[in-house]
Parts: structure tokens; C-alpha cells; sequence
């Protein structure tokens, strides 16, 4: 079969072929686009914040490739769905670090996901850019993760704050069991006492669990005078209609995990009054934020204003582009990490000074923002 | 630990213990009909759920009526499963037929997350009213409904199993299908009738449960497992047994959150699946002559 193929005239035109080919590669890799990764949480327990994310991202994309790209060249993302599974995550991380092309990696929505994208990145030296803050104190010296979330330890100060300008003392902690909660437990048992406040009681739930009567009950008898939601939705949303249901009418504060436009969705009248740390307030917005809440409009415009995980989403992209337009060509990962600790990003969600030794954003990136009349505004 | 929050755990165990409730017992019609462990029974409670909650935020449909087409979507569903899927396969014997329901589950949620994505969707309540509240403890009026229906469906499904042609169909078809079908049973139909009835009782459970805990394309998995414990505790195939059963699992989840932890909620309820498995397969209400 193969021996009658292989003719004298075959094997010019094949060769012809080749040469063809070679021939048109240049022009081919002249617009070749840069190619960024992506690793979000699409579905799985916490999908709504990744997806919610995407929906910056894309924004970004559509706009640096509607302004003729970089240097010419269209943003290619490749995304990925981790499913939030962490071992899928690494996967892919290492999926996409493998890539020659693939300059950049942005994902990873919440904590163990974020940690195991961002502990590939690191080993194989990718820049890579998340929409989450610090998770463990061992990031804060990696080299080549970018945080576009405030520290957590930042929001809980935010938070204790605002109780003592409230004149509250008395603290009810509903969290989540992983890790994510352990985090802002952790945080505010170590601030609360020199806030004059003192956690009365601390109550946990997981993510998949649908009823939180039993816990908050066992909160409401201890006594509180405000609660701490540190959860994410749907679960969060659930234990906000739970206390209503049962009566508790404390104040209750939140982390930016709660802030999203599902929380009012879901919780409906129950979320009325509902704090949480933002970084941008929908209906408030700042004025380096007024180009992304207009953009942001128009893709979507019969959905709620954005919160945090939208607007992070869009900073990861240009916090990318940034990195990459004060990175000299041709492009390459290390030169691209170096120009990324340099900058001074001032974005829609995150205000920013990168260096070798901070990764994350600064502390007034964070406001508060309360629940009212199912909008989310700056709380006072 | 005071009476008040003791008692609250009480109606937190008897509301998902109800839910549970009615997904066992659609476990139990299908299993006692044609031998067959559902596994895709749970999508049923997503599926009315989300069609209720999307008409009623999307289209503005009034509560109640939305709810009826989320019942009938699912019974619809039903159908289409037991008729498309189950009776042509249904000489391929009940282990594939169990198989087929696993993989059918799966494309149940692939398909609710294209067209509903990701986030779950909540549900008005059906009658906009105030808590009760009993000795210090609050229940919904949301919650009352959830455990009245289940009393009345199970009721209503004994009776119908009594006094009607059909259920009488339906009873002997589960002794044995052979006889019952010499015997002038169409038993295919009464299969399709089975299915259809399992798929309403979970589009009942999706509809009543999405006011008080919304509900997303991801749930029906979770629905799937809670039901089906439920269902080998009080014993797969026993109306009453089922619906025992939910309220058993409910409450042990309810006091397990309650005294201990919900970290370990999934683990004891599963670990008693397995003890149950193992050591009294039949179920705790239901007499062992029916294992032969």
C-alpha cells in the first residue's frame, strides 16, 4: 500500500507542500496571538464567583483585542474548568505551564484551588494572577503569585472596625469549616480583644449543608450583639434566611466571598442590612472605576451592577497587559514576572503596588458595602 | 444547651427528614415495580425545583401554578424516562438498567447546568406568613407544608395501591411479574406508571424545598444519596418504611449538626448506610420475608 504511495510525483507534491507551508509561517506568526491560561472554578460547590469572574475576564479580553491587542498581537485565553477540584486543578495548571506559548496563568476562585494552581506556577515559573488573597503565610513570599484580593487579615480589621464604631462587644461567628473560614477565624480571634470585642461563640457549616438552624441557634443563646457570616454562597445565603426565619435580627458582616449579586438572590428580604468587605461598591462607583462599571453595563445589561469578583476578573487581564506592555520583547515568563512586581496598578477592583516582597493588593482596596433595597451600597 | 435550641433541631430533622422522606418513597415505587434502584431519582427533585423557580423569576408565573408545572415537568421527565429509556432496555437485566439510570442522572445535570448554569435558583414562599414559633424554636410555614404533603402523599399513594386497578397492578407487578403479567397485568405500562409516579413525588419534594433552601443544577446528586439512604434504613420497596426512614436520617443529621458537628453530618449518615447494607439489607421496617 505504502510503497505504491510513494511515487516520484507524490513526493515532489509533498515536498511542494512543505515548502508551501514554511512558506506562509512567517506571515502566520506575525499576528500570533499571545496566549494567556485560565484555570476557573466553573461549576462545583462555589462556581458562582468564578463565573462571575469570567465575565470580567472576557470584558478585559474583548477590550484589549478591540484596541489591536499588544504590540499587534490579539489575547488568546485558553480557559480551563477545575470543576473547584483542587487535584484537577494542579493538572491543568501543569497542563498549561507545559505550553511554550502560554506567557501567563490567571484562575483559581477560591482557596485550595488557588493553592494548587499557584504552587505549580510557582515551581515552574509562571506569573500567576488570581482573583483571591493571601491564603497561607508561606505565599506571601512566592515569587511569581499575584493577588488581586485584599489581605483577609485586612477585612477582618475592616470588620472589627466597624463593630467598635457600633459599640458592639459581643461576637457570634458563623463560618465555614474549610479552610477559607479557619482563615477568618483565625484572624479575628487575634484582633478581636485589642477591638474591645469578644467571641462569644464560634458555629461551622460546610458549603453542600442546606440548614444552619441548629447552629445559629446555638449562636443566638450566647448572647451576641453582631454577627460574622464568614461563609460563601449558596451557604451563606442560606444561613442569612435561616436567622431570619428564626427570628435573629443582629447585625451581621461578611467577607467578599458574600459579596455577589447572588447573595440578593438568593436570600432575598433576608439579606437587607447585610455588610460585607467589597472592593467596589455597584451603585457607588469610584472613578477609576467608571470605565469598567460602563463596560460592564453594557455586556450585561438587565443584570444587577458588578461586584468584587467581576471586577477583580477584569484586573486580572490587565494586570497581564500592564506587565506585559512594561516587558521588553520578545516576551518571555521571567521578564514578564519581573515587570509585574513592578507595578503600580490602580484597576476596578484591586489598587495595587507589587514588589518583590508584597504580592497583594493594599489594604485600601477594601470598603464596606450593605445590602439595600437588594443593591449593594457604601455601608455608613 | 437549652429546650428552645433542642426543639429547634427537632423541626430542623423533621423538615429535611421530610424532604428525604419523599425521595425514599419514589425510591420505593420504582424498586417495588420493576426491581429497579433509580439512580437518577433525585434529578426529579432538581428538575421541578428549577423549573418552578425559573417560571416564577423569569415569566413572573404566581407561586402555585409555577409550582404545579414544576411537578408536572418532572412527572413528564418521568415519563419520558420510563418509557424511552427503561422499557426498551428492560431485558437487559436490572444491573445495566441501574447503570443506565446513573449515566442518565449525569445528563439530567449536564443539561440543567447549560440551560440554568451554575447558580442556584430560590422560590417565593407559598404562603407569605410569619415563623411559628413553639417553645422558643421557630418552624416555617414553608417547613409545615414540606412534612404535611408527605403525610398526605403517603396516604394518598397507600390508597391508590389499595383501591385502584392500577395500584393493584402496581402491587402485584412487585411480587411477581411473570404471574401478574398471565394474569392480564399490562406490566409494562405499569412500569411507565411507576416511573411516573416517582418523578412526580420528586418534582413535589423539588417544588416544596426550593422556598426554604433554593435549589441548583447540582443538587439532584446529593437528593439522589440522602434518598436512597433513607430508603435502605427503613426499607427500599415499603411506602411507610421509606418515608420512616426519611425522617429517620433527618433527624439524625438534624441531632449529629446539633450535639457534635455538620462536619460529620455526611459521614455518620453514610456510615449507617453501610452498617445497613451489610447487616440488614431489608430495611429497620420491614419484615425480612420479603429478602428470599
Amino acid at each position: 500500500m505504502l510503497d505504491r504511495w510513494i511515487t516520484r510525483r507524490n513526493c515532489v507534491l509533498a515536498i511542494a507542500a512543505v515548502a508551501a507551508a514554511a512558506g506562509f509561517a512567517p506571515a502566520a506568526l506575525a499576528a500570533d496571538p499571545i496566549v494567556i491560561g485560565a484555570v476557573h472554578d466553573l461549576t462545583g460547590p462555589v462556581a458562582t464567583l468564578g463565573q462571575y469572574g469570567k465575565r470580567g475576564i472576557d470584558i478585559a479580553i474583548a477590550e484589549v483585542n478591540a484596541a489591536g491587542g499588544v504590540d499587534g498581537r490579539p489575547i488568546e485565553l485558553v480557559s480551563l474548568n477545575s470543576e473547584s477540584k483542587p487535584e484537577l486543578a494542579a493538572s491543568l495548571a501543569l497542563r498549561l505551564a507545559s505550553r511554550n506559548d502560554v506567557l501567563a496563568i490567571i484562575g483559581g476562585t477560591f482557596g485550595s484551588t488557588q493553592l494548587a494552581v499557584g504552587s505549580i506556577a510557582e515551581k515552574q515559573k509562571v506569573p500567576f494572577v488570581t482573583p483571591t488573597g493571601v491564603i497561607g503565610e508561606e505565599q506571601r513570599t512566592w515569587k511569581y503569585q499575584f493577588h488581586t484580593l485584599a489581605d483577609f487579615n485586612d477585612a477582618a480589621k475592616m470588620m472589627l472596625d466597624y463593630a467598635k464604631k457600633k459599640n458592639f462587644k459581643r461576637l457570634g461567628l458563623m463560618r465555614l469549616e474549610r479552610e477559607y473560614g479557619e482563615l477568618g477565624a483565625k484572624f479575628l480571634r487575634q484582633l478581636a480583644p485589642s477591638y474591645g470585642i469578644e467571641i462569644v461563640a464560634e458555629e461551622r457549616g460546610a458549603d453542600g449543608d442546606r440548614d444552619f438552624t441548629a447552629q445559629l441557634t446555638k449562636l443566638r443563646d450566647a448572647n451576641p450583639d453582631f454577627l460574622v457570616v464568614w461563609f460563601a454562597n449558596p451557604g451563606g445565603s442560606l444561613v442569612l434566611r435561616n436567622a431570619r426565619q428564626l427570628g435573629i435580627r443582629l447585625p451581621m458582616i461578611g467577607p467578599v466571598s458574600m459579596d455577589s449579586s447572588a447573595t440578593v438572590k438568593l436570600a432575598g428580604p433576608a439579606a437587607e442590612g447585610f455588610i460585607v468587605t467589597s472592593q467596589i461598591a455597584g451603585s457607588e462607583v469610584l472613578e477609576r472605576q467608571k470605565a469598567f462599571a460602563d463596560a460592564y453595563r453594557k455586556a450585561y445589561p438587565d443584570a444587577p451592577e458588578s461586584n468584587t469578583f467581576e471586577a477583580i476578573g477584569y484586573d486580572l487581564i490587565k494586570i497581564v497587559v500592564a506587565g506585559l506592555k512594561a516587558t521588553p520583547q520578545p516576551y518571555t515568563r521571567e521578564k514578564l514576572r519581573n515587570a509585574i512586581a513592578k507595578l503600580n496598578y490602580v484597576g476596578a477592583g484591586t489598587v495595587a503596588h507589587y514588589s518583590d516582597t508584597k504580592n497583594d493588593p493594599s489594604a485600601d482596596t477594601i470598603v464596606l458595602t450593605t445590602i439595600t433595597n437588594g443593591r449593594f451600597v457604601l455601608a455608613k | 444547651m437549652s429546650l428552645s435550641a433542642f426543639l429547634q433541631f427537632v423541626f430542623s430533622g423533621l423538615t429535611s427528614g421530610a424532604v428525604y422522606a419523599f425521595v425514599a418513597l419514589a425510591f420505593s415505587v420504582t424498586f417495588s415495580s420493576s426491581g429497579i434502584v433509580n439512580f437518577a431519582q433525585g434529578q426529579f427533585v432538581m428538575l421541578g425545583g428549577m423549573v418552578a423557580a425559573s417560571l416564577h423569576a423569569g415569566f413572573d408565573v404566581p407561586v402555585l401554578p409555577a409550582m404545579m408545572i414544576g411537578v408536572a415537568a418532572a412527572g413528564i421527565a418521568g415519563l419520558v424516562m420510563g418509557a424511552g429509556f427503561i422499557l426498551p432496555m428492560l431485558r437487559l437485566g436490572e444491573f445495566t438498567l441501574i447503570l443506565i439510570t446513573l449515566g442518565l442522572s449525569i445528563v439530567f445535570e449536564a443539561v440543567a447546568l447549560i440551560v440554568w448554569g451554575t447558580d442556584p435558583l430560590a422560590l417565593s414562599s407559598l404562603i407569605d406568613a410569619e415563623p411559628l414559633r413553639l417553645g422558643g424554636a421557630s418552624l416555617t410555614i414553608d417547613s409545615v407544608i414540606i412534612i404535611a404533603m408527605i403525610f398526605v402523599t403517603l396516604i394518598g399513594y397507600q390508597l391508590f395501591a389499595r383501591f385502584t386497578r392500577w395500584g393493584r397492578a402496581m402491587r402485584a407487578t412487585s411480587i411477581d411479574p411473570s404471574v401478574a403479567a398471565s394474569l392480564g397485568v399490562n406490566v409494562s405500562l405499569t412500569i411507565v406508571l411507576a416511573f411516573v409516579l416517582s418523578a412526580v413525588f420528586g418534582g413535589l419534594a423539588g417544588v416544596l424545598l426550593t422556598p426554604l433552601i433554593s435549589t441548583g443544577a447540582q443538587t439532584g446528586l446529593l437528593m439522589t444519596l440522602k434518598g436512597f439512604t433513607a430508603a435502605v434504613l427503613g426499607g427500599m420497596g415499603s411506602p411507610i418504611g421509606s418515608v420512616a426512614g426519611g425522617f429517620l436520617l433527618g433527624m439524625i443529621e438534624a441531632m449529629t449538626t446539633g450535639f457534635i458537628s455538620s462536619t460529620y453530618q455526611n459521614a455518620i449518615a453514610l456510615t449507617l448506610l453501610i452498617l445497613f447494607l451489610m447487616v440488614r439489607p431489608e430495611g429497620l421496617f420491614t419484615k425480612r420475608s420479603r429478602q428470599a
